[in-house]
């Protein structure tokens, strides 16, 4: 990468001269000035006071007041209800991303086949993604009613006696879980795309060492598939673990949210709730950064572990 | 086998559209269904004047909408024309510094926002922004990390002849980029737009944080508030609640038709839909 | 940026409006005032503020007060804090029982002085019980407004198919839930009506454990809760939906549509008898083919109620405080409550209305229930930490609310919640 940014353009190289250059650094300064401007309002400087923050007590209206490292100790030892937010986080996310990323091989793979009408049917898969998530949330307050609810009529029709879904401690996670796979559109478009980059001539190679259907999806589709499912991995994690309109709509009554008993409860409207409801702005900013660690923590355990199993089509070529 | 495709398919459709088909189907309910919460999948009632009424009730949807357009007009506007010249700035133009710089701006991408929200919000306090949508406007105006880098990727593709030739014109490095590469970086505009507008049009945390006045809300925020209107005991006009969930849908499905076709830069950018 | 067309002809007419009563009355040729003021509520509580406004507005031609009204109530709270937080809060504000979770953090102008100097006596005026809800420590930050006690609400064709008799306020604990039984009407396994609505918010249980003899927090400032009385309290009320299964469980009212409550239950005719507020009577106004009245609350061991009151506070950041006291005098006194009772809206704080022949007649229901109730108030334990404490409440009853968990052990839970909460573990 290095490599290309230097790459200067044959004629200015030739030129040689010091003025066009200078010229042209403070050019660079000046258009990327935004971004760079931006960088430190927005960006370096918030991190600096977030980080500063989550060492002090803060209400928003008096002073701060120091306290050391007692937010962070106070969130991993004397909070009841961070452990459960941590694993409720954890749960969704290692459960809808990859169960996302299942469902969406799958239904990429019909949609790759040469079929009539296939135009509808990967609109109709792409639909549910167009749908902002505030209505997909009121919509899917009524899908899971308990009675009334579609889901549970559905269910009904095979004689299962479906659960209270958003009211069950047991079933609010599931239900959201449900929700992010029915927006299985943005990843199965992702992955088809990749599928359809996929060279013929490797179906042919396989085909030839006699390969079936399910070995070619096995050995060529699947392996060349990895790095999308990488991308779509890291992305699908990052945004798992921020979730927040969905929990601040369908578990909650403008009061509180996360219900029942902070079964749903989750990083980030936990955080909205110490800051917003309560004014606990410095505990609040702890958590910001815990949430941090973590993302970063898991982000670098999938990049490290994609040499593993994320399969470049260069490495076809050279071997 | 063909059968069995065609079969699995249908369903996954019906699956997928089930739930908008009952979207539309509470949004046409009358007043008394609506109440009585006996919905159907199918639209047994045709209640068009619920569209009217969504406009003409107590709750402000015109206004809401309104401030939807001017928000995510302008956060396209800002988001696309800044982070495109940013990224031309650092395919092109040499300058030391510059690669520790991006690798500042890559850096940034792991960056969640929560971090720098509480902050951010205290320095919008500061300047009085609260209860206006600048403090979810202005930022697009400082252009966005993740798109400057697919955008400088796309303008590296671009063949450097065409701006080399320029500048020996006599062009200035600004009218370049206005001239001969803003023009040529369409496609990745036209996809960094789409995003920018998808992500801004939904958007929920930001509004719900800084807006408190209803004739500065926007539609994300209002269907909350129509939702919410019930509170205390009453159930909320469910029928109302859908027209503006459906009003909110509707322009994601008509600028997906319109972008369609830049379908694949839209797939690239668009990682996640969690707000 | 943030003058839309439809602000500035607004603000246009307001000036022509204020130029046209100045020009009217020479006399009052005072600074031209504009103030906020913020409400939660329906369509129609935000038509009698508005109503209050414009009298006020003719009392004070120079000062001008835009109303800003959040539907429902659940996010206000966090509005209110946002804005306060930005320099633009309101400068008059409706608040509840948050009224010291905004006052502990200085953002509420203590009205001591001023009721001083306009000569306001507040027990005189509101009574002492509704007054000391908005006191803290020795301060006054609101001036009560409303305060419509939490009633019984029966159905009367319900109780005369059961040949009961109408309830009072010598009903005990036995005779409510004889008749509620009574009152649950069955088609097979579906209730088709329940003999009693209630649910999860705090009003409705913690008036069966002070009934009880229970408290939350005691004098001293030290939670109580898992106390006998209050586990007695809980199992009685949870009872009445598991064990009589006369009214609906949260699993019910799912059902019928998220955040549906017994208010709309019982103007459906699914509920026989609920407890609410005042603003029942309005909501109930639509339902013609509903016949209703009200009564004070059963007694259990004692008698108690809650009030459902709010009161307006001025934003101590306010530029304008002292033209805000004199909207928020006026606003409480008789002339600036009255269209609270001519729109039914609510029970009016000022007592001189509460007594009044024009708030008798306001409805053909009992509103004498609502005098006979005062008496029976009692101050919920809010405090700064009031929305924690709810959170703390919702998060420990809600499985118990859905029988999974039993009284006792969600009262320790509960106990040892507002210690850690409270720091007097």
């Amino acid at each position: 990468m290095t490599a290309t940014l230097d790459r200067a353009p044959a004629s200015l190289r030739k030129a040689g001269a010091r003025a066009p250059r200078n010229r042209e650094a403070l050019w660079f300064y000046l258009l990327a000035s935004p971004w760079i401007i931006g960088f430190v309002v927005l960006t370096l400087g918030p991190m600096l006071a977030s980080a500063y923050l989550s060492l002090t007590d803060w209400d928003l209206f008096t002073s701060p007041a120091w306290v050391g490292l007692d937010n962070y100790v106070k969130l991993f030892t004397a909070d009841p209800v961070f452990w459960k937010v941590l694993g409720n986080t954890a749960f969704y996310s290692f459960l809808s991303v990859p169960l996302t990323m299942v469902a969406s091989v799958g239904v990429a793979y019909l949609l790759n086949k040469p079929l009539r009408g296939k135009r509808i049917f990967r609109t109709a898969v792409y639909l549910p993604t167009l749908v902002p998530m505030v209505a997909t949330s009121v919509l899917f307050v009524w899908m899971f009613a308990p009675d009334t609810g579609l889901i549970n009529s559905f269910l009904a029709l095979f004689g299962v006696d479906g659960p209270a879904w958003l009211l069950d401690a047991a079933w609010v996670k599931p239900a959201l879980i449900l929700v992010s796979v029915w927006q299985i559109g943005t990843s199965v478009m992702l992955l088809l795309a990749g599928m359809q980059g996929i060279p013929r001539h490797l179906y042919e190679a396989a085909a030839l060492d006699g390969a079936g259907q399910w070995q070619q999806f096995r050995h060529v589709t699947l392996p060349m598939l990895t790095p999308v499912i990488f991308f779509n991995l890291v992305m699908g994690i990052i945004g798992a673990f921020q979730v927040f309109a969905q929990i601040y709509i369908m578990t909650g009554n403008g009061r509180s949210m996360g219900g029942p008993d902070n079964a749903s409860m989750m990083i980030v409207p936990y955080l909205f709730d110490h800051a917003f409801r309560f004014n606990h702005m410095g505990y609040a900013s702890a958590i910001a950064w815990v949430l941090f660690v973590i993302l970063l923590a898991l982000t670098l355990l999938v990049i490290r572990s994609s040499s593993l199993w994320v399969f470049y089509e260069n490495e076809v070529r050279r071997k | 086998m063909r059968a069995l495709h065609y079969a699995t398919l249908t369903v996954i459709a019906a699956l997928c559209t089930a739930p908008l088909l009952f979207m539309v189907s509470m949004s046409l309910s009358s007043d008394a269904t609506s109440a009585r919460g006996e919905f159907s999948l199918f639209p047994t009632e045709w209640e068009f004047g619920n569209f009217v009424a969504a406009f003409t009730s107590d709750l402000p949807t015109g206004s809401f909408l309104l401030n939807s357009v001017i928000l995510t007009g302008l956060a396209v506007a800002g988001q696309v024309f800044v982070s495109a010249m940013v990224a031309y700035a650092f395919a092109r133009l040499r300058a030391p510094g510059k690669n520790a710089l991006f690798v500042v701006l890559l850096s940034t991408l792991m960056l969640p926002a929560e971090i720098t929200l509480i902050p951010q919000f205290t320095l919008f306090s500061e300047l009085g922004w609260v209860d206006t949508l600048l403090p979810l406007i202005v930022p697009n105006f400082f252009g966005g990390a993740y798109n400057i880098f697919l955008m400088r990727q796309f303008v590296s593709r671009i063949p450097r002849e065409l701006d080399e030739a320029a500048s020996l014109d006599g062009l200035g490095y600004f009218r370049v980029f206005t001239r001969i590469v803003l023009p040529m970086m369409k496609p990745a505009l036209i996809a960094v737009g789409i995003f920018t507008f998808s992500w801004n049009w939904g958007w929920f945390m930001g509004p719900l944080i800084y807006l408190s006045s209803q004739e500065n809300m926007p539609l994300a925020l209002g269907v909350q508030v129509m939702y919410a209107t019930g509170g205390a005991g009453q159930a909320p006009p469910w029928n109302l609640v859908m027209v503006g969930s459906l009003l909110l849908t509707l322009p994601m499905i008509v600028v997906y038709f319109f972008g369609q076709k830049y379908m694949h830069e839209l797939s690239v950018t668009a990682g996640s839909d969690q707000k | 940026m943030k003058l839309p067309p439809k602000a500035a002809a607004a603000a246009l007419a307001t000036g022509l409006l204020l130029t046209a009563c100045s020009s009217a009355d020479p006399g009052g040729a005072n600074e031209k005032i504009q103030l906020t003021m913020s409400v939660w509520g329906s369509k129609e509580d935000a038509a009698t503020y508005t109503a209050r406004l414009a009298l006020a507005q003719k009392k004070f031609p120079n000062i001008t007060v835009k109303l800003e009204h959040t539907p429902g109530s659940g996010d206000y709270d966090q509005k209110i804090q946002t804005a306060l937080a930005g320099r633009k809060g309101p400068d008059i504000m409706q608040f509840a029982e948050n009224v010291h979770v905004f006052s502990s953090k200085n953002q509420l102008a203590p009205l001591d002085d001023y009721l001083a100097k306009a000569k306001v006596d507040l027990a005189q005026r509101f009574g002492d019980r509704v007054s000391a809800a908005y006191q803290r420590e020795g301060k006054t930050y609101a001036m009560p407004d409303r305060s419509g006690a939490m009633v019984l609400y029966y159905n009367k064709k319900a109780f005369d198919e059961a040949g009961l008799k109408y309830p009072d306020a010598s009903w005990t604990w036995t005779d409510f839930r004889a008749a509620a039984q009574k009152l649950t009407v069955r088609e097979g396994d579906k209730v088709t009506r329940y003999g009693f609505a209630a649910g999860d918010w705090w009003p409705w249980w913690m008036t069966f454990m002070k009934q009880n003899g229970g408290e939350i927090i005691d004098a001293s400032g030290k939670p109580v809760v898992n106390s006998p009385a209050n586990v007695e309290a809980l199992t009685f009320y949870n009872d009445l939906v598991y064990v009589d299964k006369v009214a609906p469980s949260p699993t019910d009212y799912a059902n019928l549509g998220k955040d549906i409550g017994p208010d709309p239950l019982f103007a459906q005719g699914k509920a026989a008898m609920q407890l609410t507020g005042f603003w029942n009577i309005g909501a109930l106004k639509a339902v013609p083919d509903i016949q209703w009245d009200i009564a004070p609350i059963w007694q259990g061991k004692q008698k108690a109620t809650v009030a459902f009151g709010s009161g307006l506070s001025i934003n101590n950041n306010s530029e304008h405080k002292d033209a805000a006291f004199q909207i928020i005098d006026y606003l409480t006194g008789e002339e600036g409550q009255r269209p609270i009772v001519e729109n039914n809206q609510d029970a009016p704080a000022n007592l001189a209305l509460l007594d009044s022949d024009a708030f008798m007649k306001s409805s053909k229901a009992n509103m004498k229930a609502f005098k006979e109730s005062t008496a029976m108030i009692y101050t919920p334990p809010t405090g700064a930490h009031w929305n924690e404490m709810q959170k703390v409440f919702t998060d420990a009853l809600g499985p118990f609310f859905q029988n999974k968990a039993d009284a006792q052990s969600t009262l320790d839970r509960v106990q040892k919640d507002l210690q850690t909460l409270l720091g007097t573990g």
